[in-house]
């Protein structure tokens, strides 16, 4: 039996000292890379990915933005850059001579392609703040769209956060494995603890 | 093993892992393993056009720096403190009383020293750098594994050194000061080989290394131009990366059979 208390109180232990390095992890502070922020007016029917950001992400590299609209907006995170969606786009509408920036060409290359939406959701007249936090290192380019027949006012603040690790998932596992590590610790500290005194209690 | 031979094995194996892991080391081995995976992991010479196999290689090989430094220091405290140590107080000796062949009394010895430092070290390594970067490591598992097999070899080398060593000289301090000795002169010497392979244009030498270290063979099959960023000078296909990998692994597992060995039938007190 009491093999077993030592097992369980030792594993117990070392779950709680991965779970606090966790907790660490997600404690360090984050580091802000670099800010974007501008405003435009989305043309009916149409997206642009112009002067917002585009560039590489890795799971300790993040971007959070917070985007305003007036009315109806598309926000995507796409995991390809501009060019390759422009690419595919003339790939098929060769006769094409302006940009592609008809949303009906983009609902084309998403349909086509889903997987390259990392992220995506819809503002009616408000605000949204998020932080994509890719699980691998990819191209990113954040996006908007105007589905709707009226133009459309945005505004938009994309900072590049550095971390060491992804804190919301990190900090997750970390409260979990505390609590579970300490549980499968207590009574092999209890028994460590009595025995301690029963040593000091017999010296003396 | 016969029938009946469980218990004392346990026995031992409960003795070797209370000696080498006494509260708190493995804790701190283990915090420092999770917290030193997201510390050093590094994405940033990374770029998308790389391969998942060979991003997931970079990925990994970056994590491996000081948390396999800590490993080797665990497995030679291990070896030089559990094991030599016991040789040299004589705590062996009672081992020996157990109804147990030589042999599983070593074994017992090494799977704690070995078995559960290597244990650890990989799960939680491996954990750390899914929670990081799932869709880097889970497709490309068997290349991440491989690349950890080819990163260990080397430490597993200098252990089985370190064990004859223990075993002949029956100095566990001696065997550890052995071990950090070899550690630190093979790897400069790896260094200074690599550089003068690439600068007068001999895979040989390259291919010599590789045979004790595969991690040499491995990075260049990713990066054939190797960190000085020169022309290849030798491109190993995958098989050729497994046949070195499996030599180097052959050349381990002689020194444990040599070592098992002189401690069933040459060992005396």
């Amino acid at each position: 039996m009491r093999r077993w208390i030592i097992l369980f109180g030792r594993s117990g232990t070392v779950l709680l000292a991965v779970g606090l390095a966790l907790l660490l992890a997600s404690l360090i502070p984050t580091i802000q890379m670099s800010i974007s922020m501008g405003s435009d007016i989305l043309s009916q029917r149409t997206w642009s990915s112009q002067r917002t950001y585009e560039g590489i992400l890795t799971p300790q590299h993040s971007l959070r933005f917070s985007v305003t609209a007036n009315a109806t907006l598309n926000v995507y995170v796409f995991e390809v850059n501009t060019q390759t969606i422009y690419s595919w786009i003339n790939e098929h509408h060769p006769d094409l001579i302006y940009l592609p920036l008809n949303v009906t060409y983009l609902e084309e290359f998403l349909e086509a392609n889903l997987n390259s939406i990392g992220w995506n959701t819809t503002i009616d007249n408000g605000n949204i703040e998020h932080e994509y936090i890719p699980t691998k290192t990819t191209n990113a380019t954040l996006a908007f769209s105007n589905p709707s027949l009226d133009s459309t006012s945005v505004e938009w603040e994309v900072y590049m956060i550095g971390q060491v690790a992804p804190v919301t998932k990190v900090r997750t596992l970390a409260e979990g494995a505390i609590p579970i590590g300490f549980m499968l610790a207590l009574p092999w500290l209890i028994d460590s603890l009595r025995a301690k005194i029963r040593r000091r209690s017999s010296k003396l | 093993m016969r029938k009946g031979k469980g218990r004392p094995f346990l026995e031992v194996f409960a003795s070797a892992l209370h000696e080498d892991y006494r509260f708190p080391i493995l804790e701190i081995f283990a915090f420092l393993y999770a917290l030193g995976t997201f510390a050093f992991a590094g994405f940033v010479s990374m770029t998308v056009s790389a391969s998942g196999e060979s991003a997931a290689y970079s990925l990994t090989s970056s994590v491996l720096g000081m948390p396999l430094f800590i490993f080797i220091i665990l497995i030679f405290k291990n070896i030089a403190y559990g094991l030599g140590s016991d040789i040299e107080k004589g705590i062996i000796q009672t081992f020996f009383s157990y109804p147990l062949k030589r042999r599983w009394i070593l074994s017992a010895k090494l799977l704690s020293a070995l078995g559960v430092a290597l244990l650890l070290f990989l799960s939680i390594q491996i954990s750390a750098l899914y929670i990081l970067a799932p869709d880097m490591i889970a497709p490309y598992l068997d290349k991440v594994l491989m690349t950890y097999a080819a990163n260990l070899s080397y430490p597993l080398l200098l252990a089985g050194i370190m064990l004859l060593v223990a075993l002949i000289l029956r100095r566990g301090s001696l065997a550890l000061v052995l071990g950090i000795i070899l550690y630190f002169a093979l790897a400069i010497i790896a260094n200074i080989a690599y550089f003068v392979a690439f600068g007068i244009k001999a895979p040989l030498i390259l291919q010599i290394i590789s045979v004790l270290s595969p991690n040499v063979v491995l990075g260049l099959h990713y990066n054939p131009r190797g960190p000085f960023m020169q022309e290849p000078i030798w491109t190993p296909t995958f098989n050729e990366v497994l046949l070195y990998l499996g030599a180097s692994y052959v050349i381990v597992a002689s020194l444990f059979f040599i070592a098992y060995f002189y401690f069933s039938k040459r060992f005396g007190l």
